[in-house]
C-alpha cells in the first residue's frame, strides 16, 4: 500500500475530530445482502462495534473528507476563520481505510461528510467518488451515510442516493434568522432543497411490490438540529421536527447539544452544552414518532420550553389532568399510551392480558407499567392504585422529586432504567455477611 | 433416574448443590433439604456446601445474567414454596440461555480480526458462554470470500471460513500466527480515530463500561 503512514494517522486524527460533533451513527433499518464475490452486508437491527469515551456507540467510520471549508459558518469547529489545522483525504484513501477497517471488524460501514471544498459540486464529486471505489471497485454492500452538501447540483445528489444507504442535511439552525446570522453562505433554501431532492429520489423509486427498483437512500433521510446555540425555543424546535416527519418524510431529526467551539463570541453563548434539554427533545422526539402527540400538545406558547425536571410525556399528563384518571381495564389503546409509565409495549400486553381477567396493580408491575409514575393517573377496575392526588401541580412535584434523584448522577436516555442498589447490599442479602 | 441433591437448607448450600450440578452436567437434577422427598428410584447425594462453589455460582450469574436476578433468586429463596428449588433452577437455566443470546450479540461488534500470514484475518476471543456457533454465521455472509479464523482460547476452538459456510474445530495454537506487515498501519489508524471521535466535553466513562465491560478490552485493539 501507499499510503504514507504517520502523514495519513493525523490527517485521520483532524477529519475525525472535525466530524464528532455530528451525533448521528445509527448503521440500522437497512438491509442490504452480501453481492458474490463482494464484502459486507448492512444488518437490519444495526451493530455496535465500540464504545468512545463519551459512552457514545461507535458504528461508523465517521470522517469528514475535507476539513478546508470556505464557509466560515459561528457555530462550526471547521469554520474557515477558525485556526485548527487542516486536513483532506483522496477518494482513494477513504475506500482503503474503510475497507480495511470493516474486514478487522472496527465498524458497520462509512459515515462520509465533508466541509465545503472550492465548490459544492466539487465536494460532493469527490465524495460520491470514495463511495463509488466501494461500492463498484471493492464490491462493499456495508452500510453507508452520506451528508448531501446543501447547494450541490440536483443529478450529484441523485447519484450519491443511488449508492448511499442513508443521506442527510443537517439543518444545524431552527430557523431562518439564526441560519442568516450564524451560517450566512448556507441558507435556509439551500438545505431545504436538497432534503426535497433526496425525499424526490426516495419517493420515485419505493419499491413497488414484486419491481425490481435500484435501492436510493433505503434507510432513509436524516438531519441534525444543533441546540442552544440560538435563541430558538423547544416549541419552535419540535414543531419543526413534526413538519420534518409529517411533511418532508424524515426518518431521524438528531439534536446535539451546543458545545462551545470558541472561547469568545459576541453571538454565540459560552455555557456549558445543554444536555438535559437536548434529552427532553429526544423524549418529546419520541412522543411525536412512537406515541402519536402532535407537536402543539407537547408544547405551546403559554409553555414554549420543555420542563427539565420531568419528562414531556408526564408534563403533557400534568397540564391535562382532567384526561385522568384513565382505567387500565376499560381504556383504548390510544388512552393508555398517554398515560406516564406506560409505553408501547406495556399498552400492548395491557389489551392482551385483560382478555383474561381484570389487571391489578401487581399484575400492571409484573407487566412492565412503571408504577413509580403511572399510579398517580390510572384506576384498576374503578380503583385508584393509590391515594388520587386532586392538585396537578402537586403530582408534577412529586414527579420532579423522583427523577431528581435518579437523574443525579447520570442522564439517562432512557428513563424506564432500573436502578440498581449497590453491590454490598447483595451480598449481604445473600450471604447474611454484615 | 433423577438424581435428588439434599442440602442444608442454607443459600450458600443451594448455590454450592446447584454450581455442583451445572459443572457435571447433571441431567435434570432435583434439589431438597429432606432425603424424604426422594422418589423410589432417585438416586440420593448428601451435599456439603462448598462456600467457594456458592460464591463461584453467585458471580457468574453476575456476570452473566444480572444483578436483578440473584435479587429474584434471593426472594424466591425465602418464600415457603415446595417447589422454589425447581424453580430456582429453571430460572438459572434460562438465565444463562437468554445470557448467551445477549453475549453473542455484544460479541458481533467486540471481535477484532488482525491480518496474519497467509491472507488470512485472525480473531482472538474469550467469551464467557460458548457462542462461537451463535456468531460464525455472521461473519460468514459478511466476509464470505475471505479466509478468516475466530479462535475461543477458552475452550480450545475455533470458526473457519470454508466457502462463505461456517466451520467450528478444536484446535491447540502453540502460537498466534505473525502479523502481517501491514497490521500496524491499519490498528493505528483505528486507535488514532478512536481517540479523536470523543467529545471530551461529553466524557461518560461509566456508560461505556456499561455497554462495553472490561473484561472484553484485553481483546480490542483500541483499549490496548
Amino acid at each position: 500500500m501507499s499510503l504514507k503512514t504517520i502523514e495519513i494517522s493525523e490527517r485521520l486524527k483532524i477529519l475525525a475530530a472535525s466530524a464528532k460533533y455530528d451525533v448521528s451513527c445509527s448503521s440500522s433499518g437497512s438491509t442490504r445482502s452480501n453481492i458474490s464475490g463482494g464484502i459486507g452486508n448492512a444488518a437490519k437491527s444495526g451493530i455496535c462495534h465500540s464504545w468512545a469515551d463519551d459512552g457514545r456507540c461507535i458504528s461508523l467510520l465517521k470522517i469528514l473528507m475535507n476539513n478546508n471549508c470556505i464557509y466560515d459558518c459561528a457555530f462550526c469547529v471547521n469554520r474557515s476563520s477558525n485556526p485548527i489545522p487542516r486536513a483532506s483525504l483522496t477518494p482513494e484513501e477513504v475506500a482503503d481505510i474503510t475497507i480495511n477497517f470493516y474486514k478487522r471488524n472496527y465498524i458497520e460501514g462509512l459515515f462520509l461528510s465533508s466541509g465545503v471544498f472550492r465548490t459544492p459540486d466539487y465536494t460532493m464529486e469527490m465524495m460520491i467518488r470514495a463511495v463509488k471505489l466501494l461500492r463498484v471497485h471493492h464490491r462493499f454492500n456495508g452500510y453507508i451515510h452520506m451528508k448531501a452538501i446543501p447547494g450541490a447540483d440536483p443529478k450529484l445528489i441523485s447519484e450519491a442516493g443511488f449508492l448511499a444507504d442513508r443521506m442527510s442535511a443537517n439543518i444545524e439552525l431552527p430557523s431562518r434568522k439564526s441560519l442568516a446570522l450564524l451560517a450566512p453562505e448556507k441558507n435556509k433554501d439551500k438545505i431545504f432543497s436538497s432534503i426535497g431532492m433526496i425525499r424526490k429520489g426516495i419517493i420515485e423509486n419505493f419499491p413497488a411490490k414484486r419491481a425490481k427498483t435500484p435501492k436510493f437512500v433505503p434507510a432513509g433521510q436524516s438531519t441534525q438540529l444543533i441546540v442552544g446555540a440560538s435563541p430558538e425555543t423547544d416549541f419552535s424546535i419540535v414543531n419543526l421536527s413534526e413538519a420534518l416527519y409529517l411533511r418532508a418524510g424524515l426518518k431521524r431529526v438528531y439534536y446535539s447539544a451546543y458545545i462551545p467551539v470558541r472561547e469568545e463570541s459576541s453571538i454565540l453563548p459560552v455555557a456549558p452544552p445543554q444536555l438535559r434539554r437536548e434529552n427532553r427533545l429526544y423524549q418529546a422526539d419520541w412522543l411525536l414518532r412512537f406515541y402519536k402527540y402532535t407537536a402543539s400538545e407537547i408544547l405551546d406558547e403559554k409553555h414554549p420550553f420543555l420542563d427539565l425536571e420531568i419528562d414531556p410525556k408526564s408534563a403533557w399528563a400534568v397540564r391535562n389532568y382532567h384526561f385522568f384518571p384513565v382505567d387500565v381495564n376499560h381504556a383504548d389503546y390510544e388512552s393508555l399510551l398517554r398515560v406516564p409509565g406506560i409505553g408501547v409495549l406495556s399498552a400492548r400486553k395491557i389489551i392482551q392480558a385483560r382478555r383474561a381477567g381484570a389487571l391489578t396493580p401487581e399484575s400492571l408491575k409484573k407487566i412492565g407499567v412503571v408504577m413509580k409514575r403511572a399510579k398517580y393517573f390510572i384506576t384498576c377496575s374503578g380503583r385508584p392504585a393509590v391515594q388520587l392526588i386532586d392538585q396537578p401541580e402537586r403530582v408534577r412535584n412529586i414527579l420532579a422529586g423522583s427523577t431528581e434523584r435518579s437523574e443525579s448522577s447520570q442522564l439517562l436516555l432512557f428513563p424506564e432504567q432500573v436502578l440498581l442498589p449497590d453491590r454490598e447490599s447483595y451480598v449481604s442479602a445473600i450471604t447474611g455477611d454484615i | 433416574m433423577n438424581q435428588l441433591f439434599v442440602y442444608d437448607g442454607t443459600v450458600e448450600g443451594l448455590f454450592s448443590a446447584m454450581d455442583h450440578a451445572l459443572k457435571s452436567k447433571t441431567p435434570s437434577p432435583r434439589f431438597t433439604v429432606s432425603a424424604d422427598d426422594a422418589g423410589l428410584f432417585d438416586e440420593v447425594f448428601y451435599h456439603e456446601t462448598d462456600f467457594i462453589r456458592a460464591k463461584d455460582l453467585y458471580l457468574r450469574i453476575e456476570a452473566k445474567i444480572n444483578r436483578e436476578s440473584l435479587k429474584n433468586i434471593f426472594y424466591c429463596y425465602l418464600s415457603c414454596s415446595p417447589e422454589k428449588e425447581q424453580i430456582i433452577s429453571d430460572y438459572i437455566n434460562a438465565g444463562f440461555k437468554y445470557g448467551n443470546k445477549l453475549e453473542s450479540h455484544r460479541m458481533l461488534g467486540l471481535v477484532r480480526f488482525l491480518s496474519v500470514e497467509d491472507d488470512t484475518f485472525y480473531a482472538e476471543i474469550e467469551p464467557d458462554n460458548d457462542i462461537l456457533p451463535l456468531i460464525s454465521g455472521h461473519f460468514s455472509r459478511r466476509m464470505p470470500g475471505e479466509k478468516w479464523i475466530i479462535h475461543d482460547r477458552k475452550r480450545g476452538t475455533a470458526a473457519i471460513n470454508r466457502d462463505g459456510r461456517p466451520e467450528i474445530l478444536s484446535i491447540e495454537l502453540d502460537r498466534i500466527p505473525d502479523r502481517d506487515s501491514c497490521e500496524d498501519i491499519y490498528s493505528g489508524l483505528w486507535k488514532n480515530f478512536y481517540s479523536s471521535i470523543a467529545i471530551k466535553d461529553r466524557t461518560n466513562l461509566r456508560q461505556q463500561k456499561q455497554f462495553m465491560p472490561v473484561r472484553y478490552w484485553k481483546h480490542l485493539v483500541e483499549k490496548n
